[in-house]
């Protein structure tokens, strides 16, 4: 107990004397937590959009105002040559050009139906999709207005109405934070426990200072668990921390029990641990380690399904994620946030992940060991 | 020639670092072909359970209607809370077909049916409802309805008319490599012979500062674009996405923001104290910023106004642009003159800063 008190004291005071380390440990959560938390969505707004409007009669123009005045939508612009739309979209002027031809209203009046194109920049096929899917919502909106009524009836008639009563739950506003910030807060969670528990070691074993700890009577386990016990800690309140500012900031409640996610979140920092040690031992410099932590980051968070959805992935792939524990902790985080969803409905969740933390931890603390005789 | 033994100098310092090298090529590698797999934001059918309590020929229908999409995978009730099977992520949607469905249908009246979507994630909960709407189209088509749309939208996708996600990750991808990489060569190089002890040597050889980080960065210029090379080719040959400019062009600005990068690592090397701050420094700039500010992935335009404005002091934004331009959109160079310029004005004054930093520290 000694032993690890010392270690631990030793590793704090190497902290304390470090004031950009110290620095980076207190202020870069937040900060990344409120960059991450404002940046991270995929949601669809403020569209570049230039207009070719070659009707000019106040049905077109109404259109067009319509979607100016939606924040889906960001008009950059009239044209009056059908060509410049698409020269626009290779120059990235916009991302949308609308064309309405000559005879619109004519025709919306006459027959009670008229088209027009829509040229999108489709490099980002999903943004494309969703723009287009909004202006057609648009387009239905507004139409049913213009029209004149007897026309309208007419056409209606024959249609049936069918519509949709749709609840949301869990997130009735549909606010995308919702989903993304508890994510983020994994990702934090993840790169302190396994970037600092990597290089901590390794720094000692760069500089030799590694073998004099070895001569001094400590304890191998002592060592190991002297120099991460610090960052655990820290980890925790990183957590609770975090989590509570994310409330704050950005207004989402937290439905599931704390006890809950302190139960998983131990769990997890087990496994991230264990890999920041393995990492150790692989590396003998601190750019190997850093390297090679930088790449388990990588890995870990694509195939978590933090903002890459794992049912879209190939099966090979998404067996894969099976062997990863942040797969299990997004998954825990997102469902005790926004569901509230009880510990026996998420068991499916802690078993892998208890299970992969007890082994990577095992293997790490033999490979470590045997790495130092 | 002086430069010429700084530059083979460093050439046997990476060769010597075999686990280094191999982790650079590799790692590339791995994640593009990775990336390039995983990276569909597509989203994929959605399992969700029917109630129908009209049991008419109408509802039949309907249930068919989404039996036949190929968005939704109906699973069978069994019997559970519906609570439970959202909580177990069983289902993420749930239809309920009211009694009297149809007898609303026949009397011509605005009929409603019930759809419960798990929200949780608010743009899947959007895209659901949009299938969930065009299915309900598809039903109106199989009782033989025509539906009314007053205003027909065409579209054009240019550029990517089967909305491939690759076309749009695989260019992403090289912005997003290059620059780790390249900012995490360089960013040692200088501290590690300050650590090390061995830059005392260069202080009393004689050369001249700005000599010795162009020494610095010649090699690892030559080593990134055959990385760069290889992850183009990966995106090519692997994942079909085309070249449609000049390749000559492609390769100017590659070399370019590989200079970006290596400047930018050389600038964090001459500030730094320690390795393990210059790496963390060059780890926390590169990454995050990259995939987040650059319009990687996540669009810019929807991120508030401040986030937007630091965007713009991101040099994989301008890459992000010249890249995807030249592979998809064939833009020339005149077209891309802006974010060209911004990358040569990044690079020179990262260029400048490391020299003035490295030549004060040398005059000590």
């Amino acid at each position: 107990m000694k032993q690890l008190l010392a270690v631990m004291k030793k590793e704090i005071r190497h902290l304390r004397r470090d004031p950009f380390m110290l620095r980076m440990l207190l202020i870069s959560p937040i900060l990344q937590l409120l960059i991450l938390g404002y940046a991270v969505t995929f949601e669809t707004k403020h569209v570049a959009i230039e207009m070719c409007d070659m009707d000019k009669s106040s049905y077109s123009r109404h259109f067009i105002q319509k979607i100016m005045t939606n924040d889906r939508f960001d008009f950059v612009g009239y044209t009056d040559d059908v060509n410049q739309l698409d020269r626009d979209i290779k120059q990235w002027k916009t991302k949308i050009g609308l064309y309405f031809p000559p005879d619109f209203s004519e025709k919306l009046i006459r027959n009670g139906q008229a088209s027009v194109l829509a040229y999108l920049d489709a490099i980002d096929g999903n943004q494309a999709m969703t723009a287009f899917g909004y202006l057609q919502k648009i387009a239905l909106e507004q139409s049913v207005q213009l029209i004149p009524k007897s026309v309208l009836l007419q056409h209606i008639k024959k249609d049936r109405i069918v519509s949709l009563n749709t609840h949301f739950l869990f997130n009735p506003d549909l606010k995308n934070d919702a989903y993304m910030v508890p994510g983020v807060v994994v990702m934090l969670l993840t790169i302190v426990t396994s970037f600092m528990g990597a290089l901590t070691l390794v720094k000692e074993k760069e500089i030799g200072t590694l073998e004099h700890i070895m001569v001094t009577p400590i304890k191998k386990f002592h060592l190991i668990a002297g120099k991460l016990l610090p960052y655990l800690v820290y980890a925790f309140i990183q957590l609770a921390v975090i989590i509570k500012l994310a409330q704050i900031i950005f207004s989402i409640g937290f439905a599931g029990s704390y006890w809950t996610l302190y139960f998983i979140a131990a769990l997890f920092l087990f496994t991230t641990i264990g890999i920041g040690l393995i990492v150790s031992t692989l590396s003998q410099t601190q750019q190997q380690a850093l390297f090679l932590s930088w790449f388990f980051m990588v890995f870990s968070s694509m195939l978590s399904g933090f903002f890459i959805p794992i049912p879209n992935m190939p099966q090979w792939l998404q067996i894969v994620t099976y062997l990863n524990p942040m797969r299990y902790m997004m998954t825990s985080m997102r469902e005790l946030f926004l569901k509230g969803t009880p510990l026996r409905y998420l068991l499916d969740q802690v078993i892998p992940l208890a299970l992969l933390g007890t082994s990577l931890f095992v293997m790490s603390i033999f490979k470590f060991q045997k790495k130092l005789k | 020639m002086a430069l010429l033994g700084i530059i083979t100098k460093e050439f046997y310092h990476i060769m010597r670092d075999f686990r280094t090298l191999i982790i650079l090529f590799l790692m590339p590698l791995l994640q593009m072909i990775m990336f390039g797999y995983a990276l569909n934001l597509e989203i994929q059918q959605v399992r969700i359970t029917i109630d129908d309590h009209d049991h008419s020929e109408y509802s039949r229908q309907l249930i068919r209607a989404f039996q036949g999409s190929n968005f939704f995978k109906i699973i069978n009730d069994d019997d559970q809370d519906l609570e439970v099977q959202f909580f177990k992520r069983a289902i993420r949607g749930h239809l309920t077909i009211p009694d009297g469905f149809a007898k609303s249908m026949n009397e011509n009246q605005p009929t409603q049916v019930d759809f419960m979507i798990d929200a949780s994630n608010s743009n899947d909960a959007i895209l659901i409802e949009q299938y969930a709407m065009q299915t309900l189209l598809h039903f109106k088509e199989l009782i033989g309805v025509k539906q009314y749309v007053p205003v027909e939208i065409n579209q054009v996708f240019r550029f990517n008319p089967e909305l491939k996600s690759t076309y749009f990750m695989v260019p992403g991808l090289l912005a997003l490599l290059m620059i780790m990489i390249t900012t995490m060569l360089t960013s040692i190089t200088l501290v590690r012979e300050k650590e090390m002890g061995t830059m005392t040597l260069l202080k009393i050889s004689p050369l001249h500062s700005f000599e010795i980080i162009i020494g610095k960065v010649v090699p690892y210029l030559l080593l990134s674009v055959l990385v760069g090379t290889i992850i183009i080719l990966v995106g090519v040959l692997l994942f079909q996405v085309p070249v449609r400019g000049s390749i000559l062009l492609l390769y100017f600005f590659l070399f370019l923001y590989c200079l970006t990068g290596l400047s930018f690592g050389m600038m964090i090397s001459s500030l730094a104290k320690t390795q393990q701050v210059a790496m963390l420094f060059a780890l926390m700039s590169t990454i995050l910023p990259t995939l987040i500010l650059a319009g990687f992935i996540f669009p810019l335009a929807s991120m508030p106004k401040l986030l937007q404005y630091i965007s713009y002091i991101i040099p994989a934004r301008y890459f992000l642009v010249i890249v995807r331009g030249i592979m998809l959109k064939d833009n020339t160079f005149i077209e891309l003159l802006k974010p060209s310029l911004a990358l040569i004005g990044f690079s020179s004054i990262f260029i400048i800063v490391s020299t003035k930093k490295f030549k004060t520290y040398l005059e000590q």
